[in-house]
């Protein structure tokens, strides 16, 4: 990057709302630079985040208790007409479509929830008041019916409640990668490994100092996550606070093949239990509690967050056992103290130039409407929004060799052999899908399997490992030693052979 | 690319694949492939490269590369054909397999097929290890991999968890490369592999040994800093206030191996729930009709001597099957584990068979009789879970099995006395 | 007088046995073994604790290494001396499994040879 650059729309963070707005802005002849302070796309918060897209009231409902878990102490907000919940409503619609242009994974899911108890079933007639208020459509089930759809639910379950195209599935990362490759695709320009350090307004605009150099903008859009509090602070116009928790996810092995589709217990204050299949096709476990985290970074698992995890999937489906898990991981969810219900989407109050679009769980969720609502606020504060004539909306996913008929493969095959040289043998992924991945951005081992699946399988790397890193090491013309996980200091193979035997040999 | 008449499809070209491809032509036929994912053939072997390597089967102390190459130059000399960075990603019914490499996506038809995929590490993530997931986490064999074959070293300072014969080898083999290996921790209250190298990694190395000790926790965001460790009590539950940290660079995991058996079950075959490998009968046979497995994809074991054996019998058998020759009905008897016995392969054998039984047993024990059913008593000095024990039965020792009975309870008990 | 312990390692027993050795450096007594075979390896490790040495080389930059061994035990102390050598070479193909690359390396009376090939 040289000294200074220019640019009309700067956006800070490109996690799924930083990309989704990105993608948006570049529908129109604006100038636009996505900054990214990690090594890649969807690194901070996105990459640990549910991809739950919904709307309804059988989710507002859940989300209900959800929320008093997760918000700070005390707050127990809950309102059906929000702007937020405005915004799922209209955003579901457009999902499908979106997923069908730039080619990423989406799932038609729907939320079954399970009482057991004469309280569950309470808490599950007051999700069905819920929805009737916002005109969700549900349907009762007796344990028969549950038993139907899901054979390996407790039979302790007495009654259920399930809505039926409300709720969708993406991976997020996938999606904010997506985002990202169709907005670069129609102009965006795109930063990474690229910090803020300071903000100082200018008279109609911004000079932006980050660790790599300058960059003067006309308006600054701050999706910085879990800092965007600090992104604003540095622009002098922050009049909210975050605050972030964490909780544990558990993945288990694919061949665990005791779920259909998603299903949740009745609310308890203080309780989550939700098993989802995931798109893929593993079990993802959301039973964990969730504990306020001042380090947005502080993603450590726990020992009894992981039992907390295998004893809540157990309540809906007694034979599940940790020996069936295959990863675990801890995801922060960022809150804002203002107005927890809500989300920032506005023009800050401090500078008509400097807009926040701090958006909470569920972010993937909002993130149609609340792009189109921030491109129209840059509009109204002067930013000129002229159509691009030339906007290509479809972007084409890596092919994925495993899913791919047999004929399709084949010619894949014969045009690019390494499509057929399998690398990554318990999620089948080809080489040819890894190098495809480092052209399109990935520089780590991360990147890759974020872009592929390669190492997200059961065997957790083990054979994978030393393959990915020799491909990266070739593609990127760069020592095996200098591979990194995940970027930074995270090397992964430090040494050469012989290097720490001195001249005096051994120690 | 590759002729479609097979008459045998090996999975796997290490050592177990090789032995059993070998016999298939010896015993005369024509059309044996190997199907490897590697980029060679003789599977761990080549990173194996220390000694201990056919004392059984050669009479001969080698290195992991040079047992290979025994069984690689004979392969070849027999004509042997082998795809490599070939993997199979579907077993179908009906034998039937689909294979990808760089010239395509095909479809193969064997008579017969040798399931010789062997084995995979237990990672971090499955033990649900607590803290962050930084780099310089390895499971042991891809660490040796990494040393072996391409050269690195993964770290200064580690930290091996378990105490299974390849966290012990690579204890030694990173001192002998500068390495500071600070600790070997081991859940047990005993060495989880050979004494042999117990003695002559740890010992002779001077790496401290914490028994009864588990990693509660990994520390480092970006690189591994340290790991906590604490003792644990009877049950493998960490005792609160024993915890202390460790500084390292370096975690290797090396908490036991699984079977590798996602293909086979693909293919629908019965899987013993304690090997985590498929049934088999004394032809290494599995339950689907022409599909054979031998070496770790049955059970973890812990010389290749023996792997190569089963190899052979599973080639013998593979090779009868494809040749059209019946596989001739017998009784079939059930081997039952009882006290302290964990597992035995096969799992069924034919009623006056003359076979080898593998055995493994639960705990160790001294002065111990193994005894099968009414048929077999050897009296041994020691068991260890760690060291499998072979048991023969004699044509003369079936005579004294009883009509009517299709289980042999395999025990292992205390002599009295 | 000094007394040693040597763990045997010829069965899954593992006795740990006790030597008493006296000032000259001979074996006064010897006990805690359960076997006359045991008794041997541990006189035997005694006097001459011996240990095949196996190792890599490097080849020239990048390339494949080379796996190598001692043909024979040698004593136990010299391991880390022979790692340092070790650690000096460098091989360049070709080279054959079983080729001598160092005869009577240290003067051990063992050849350091190729135990794979590049």
């Amino acid at each position: 990057m040289g000294n200074l650059l220019e640019t009309q729309v700067l956006i800070i963070g490109a996690g799924t709302t930083g990309t989704a707005i990105a993608r948006e802005l570049s529908k129109y002849k604006v100038d636009t630079i996505l900054l990214e302070s990690r090594e890649d796309i969807g690194m901070g918060e996105t990459k640990a985040s549910h991809g739950f897209i919904y709307s309804g009231g059988l989710t507002a409902a859940g989300s209900l208790v959800m929320k008093s878990v997760m918000l700070p102490s005390g707050q127990t907000a809950f309102n059906p007409r929000s702007r937020k919940t405005q915004m799922e409503h209209e955003s579901i619609k457009e999902f499908p479509s979106l997923a069908k242009e730039m080619e990423v994974g989406l799932s038609h899911d729907r939320r079954l929830m399970l009482a057991r108890d004469e309280g569950d079933l309470k808490m599950l007639k007051v999700a069905e008041r819920i929805c009737g208020d916002m005109g969700t459509k549900i349907t009762w089930l007796d344990r028969e019916g549950i038993l139907e759809r899901e054979p390996w639910v407790t039979k302790d379950v007495i009654a259920g409640i399930a809505d039926e195209g409300y709720q969708l599935s993406v991976y997020p990362w996938d999606w904010a990668i997506a985002l990202a490759e169709n907005a670069r695709q129609n102009g965006l320009r795109l930063l990474l490994l690229t910090e803020v350090i300071g903000i100082k307004p200018l008279g109609r605009g911004f000079l932006i100092y980050t660790n790599r150099g300058s960059i003067r903008t006309e308006f600054i859009i701050n999706a910085a996550g879990p800092y965007a509090d600090k992104v604003a602070k540095m622009a002098g116009v922050c009049d909210f606070g975050l605050t972030c928790t964490r909780s544990q996810m558990v993945i288990l092995d694919k061949r665990v093949n005791l779920l259909n589709q998603s299903v949740s217990l009745a609310p308890k204050p203080g309780k989550v239990r939700t098993l989802r299949k995931t798109i893929s096709g593993n079990i993802q476990t959301i039973c964990s509690e969730y504990y306020p985290v001042s380090d947005p970074e502080d993603t450590t698992t726990l020992m009894n967050w992981t039992d907390q995890s295998i004893a809540g999937a157990q309540e809906m489906i007694p034979s599940i056992s940790k020996k069936d898990i295959i990863t675990s991981y801890v995801g922060v969810r960022v809150f804002n103290t203002r107005d927890p219900e809500e989300d920032i989407l506005e023009v800050s109050k401090g500078n008509p130039r400097f807009l926040n679009a701090a958006i909470r769980l569920p972010g993937v969720s909002v993130t149609p409407a609340a792009a189109r609502h921030i491109v129209n606020l840059l509009g109204i504060q002067g930013l000129e929004l002229a159509t691009k004539t030339d906007f290509n909306p479809h972007r084409k996913r890596i092919p994925k060799v495993s899913e791919l008929p047999d004929e399709e493969r084949r010619k894949l095959i014969a045009q690019d052999p390494r499509y057929g040289h399998i690398v990554c043998r318990c999620e089948e992924v080809s080489e040819g899908e890894i190098v495809e991945a480092i052209r399109r951005g990935a520089r780590t081992v991360a990147g890759v399997k974020y872009r592929t699946r390669a190492g997200m399988g059961r065997c957790q790397r083990g054979f994978c490992g030393p393959r990915v890193l020799e491909i990266l090491a070739r593609e990127l013309d760069i020592p095996m030693r200098k591979v990194t996980q995940m970027g930074g200091l995270s090397r992964v193979l430090l040494y050469r052979s012989k290097d720490l035997l001195g001249s005096g040999g051994l120690t | 690319m590759i002729s479609q008449d097979i008459d045998v499809a090996v999975i796997g070209g290490g050592p177990a694949g090789l032995a059993a491809a070998i016999k298939v032509k010896e015993v005369g036929l024509d059309k044996v492939v190997i199907i490897e994912r590697g980029e060679y053939l003789g599977g761990l072997l080549d990173q194996c490269i220390h000694n201990g390597f056919g004392l059984f089967y050669f009479n001969e102390d080698l290195t992991g590369p040079e047992y290979g190459r025994r069984f690689i130059e004979k392969a070849n000399d027999l004509g042997v054909e082998s795809l490599l960075k070939t993997m199979v990603v579907r077993l179908l019914p009906d034998r039937k397999i689909a294979i990808s490499n760089d010239k395509g996506f095909t479809y193969l038809s064997p008579k017969a097929i040798i399931l010789a995929m062997g084995c995979r590490e237990r990672s971090r993530e499955s033990l649900s290890i607590p803290g962050t997931r930084p780099a310089g986490i390895f499971t042991a064999g891809t660490a040796q991999r990494y040393v072996n074959i391409e050269g690195y070293i993964p770290g200064r300072e580690v930290v091996v968890l378990g105490s299974g014969d390849v966290g012990m080898i690579m204890a030694r083999r990173l001192t002998l490369e500068g390495v500071k290996v600070k600790a070997i921790v081991e859940v047990l209250p005993y060495v989880g592999g050979l004494i042999r190298n117990e003695v002559q990694c740890l010992h002779d190395f001077d790496i401290p040994i914490l028994l009864q000790h588990t990693v509660t926790e990994i520390r480092g965001q970006e690189r591994v800093e340290a790991v906590t460790i604490a003792k644990v009590d009877k049950d493998w539950n960490p005792i609160a206030g024993t915890e202390r940290m460790i500084q390292c660079d370096t975690l290797l995991v090396s908490a036991g191996l699984i079977p590798e058996n996602e293909l086979s079950r693909m293919a629908g075959i019965a899987l013993d729930p304690v090997t985590q490998g498929p049934v088999v009968d004394e032809n290494m046979q599995s339950s689907a009709a022409g599909i054979f497995a031998a070496g770790n994809v049955v059970h973890v074991n812990d010389l290749v001597d023996n792997v190569s054996w089963e190899g052979e019998a599973a080639g013998a058998s593979a090779a009868k099957f494809a040749l059209g020759k019946a596989m001739v009905k017998k009784v079939r008897i059930r081997l039952k584990a009882g006290e302290n016995i964990r597992y035995i392969v096969p799992q069924t054998i034919a009623r006056g068979e003359e076979i080898v039984l593998s055995v493994r047993v639960k705990e160790p024990a001294e002065h111990v009789r193994l005894n099968v059913g009414e048929l077999r008593s050897q009296g041994m000095r020691a068991v260890k879970p760690s060291e499998m024990v072979k048991v023969s039965l004699s044509s003369k020792e079936w005579e004294k099995m009883g009509s009517g009975v299709d289980e042999l309870l395999v025990t292992c008990e205390s002599r009295r006395g | 007088m000094a007394e040693q312990t040597i763990i045997c390692i010829g069965c899954p027993l593992g006795c740990h046995v006790t030597l008493k050795v006296d000032k000259d450096g001979e074996i006064e007594a010897l006990t805690g073994n359960q076997c006359k075979e045991g008794r041997e390896y541990v006189i035997a490790e005694f006097r001459a604790p011996v240990r095949v040495f196996t190792a890599t080389v490097l080849t020239e930059a990048g390339g494949r290494l080379l796996a190598v061994r001692t043909d024979k035990p040698v004593h136990k102390g010299q391991l880390k001396e022979l790692m340092a050598v070790v650690a000096k070479l460098r091989m360049a193909p070709p080279v054959k499994a079983g080729q001598v690359l160092v005869p009577n390396i240290l003067g051990t009376g063992a050849d350091l040879v190729a135990s794979s090939s590049i």
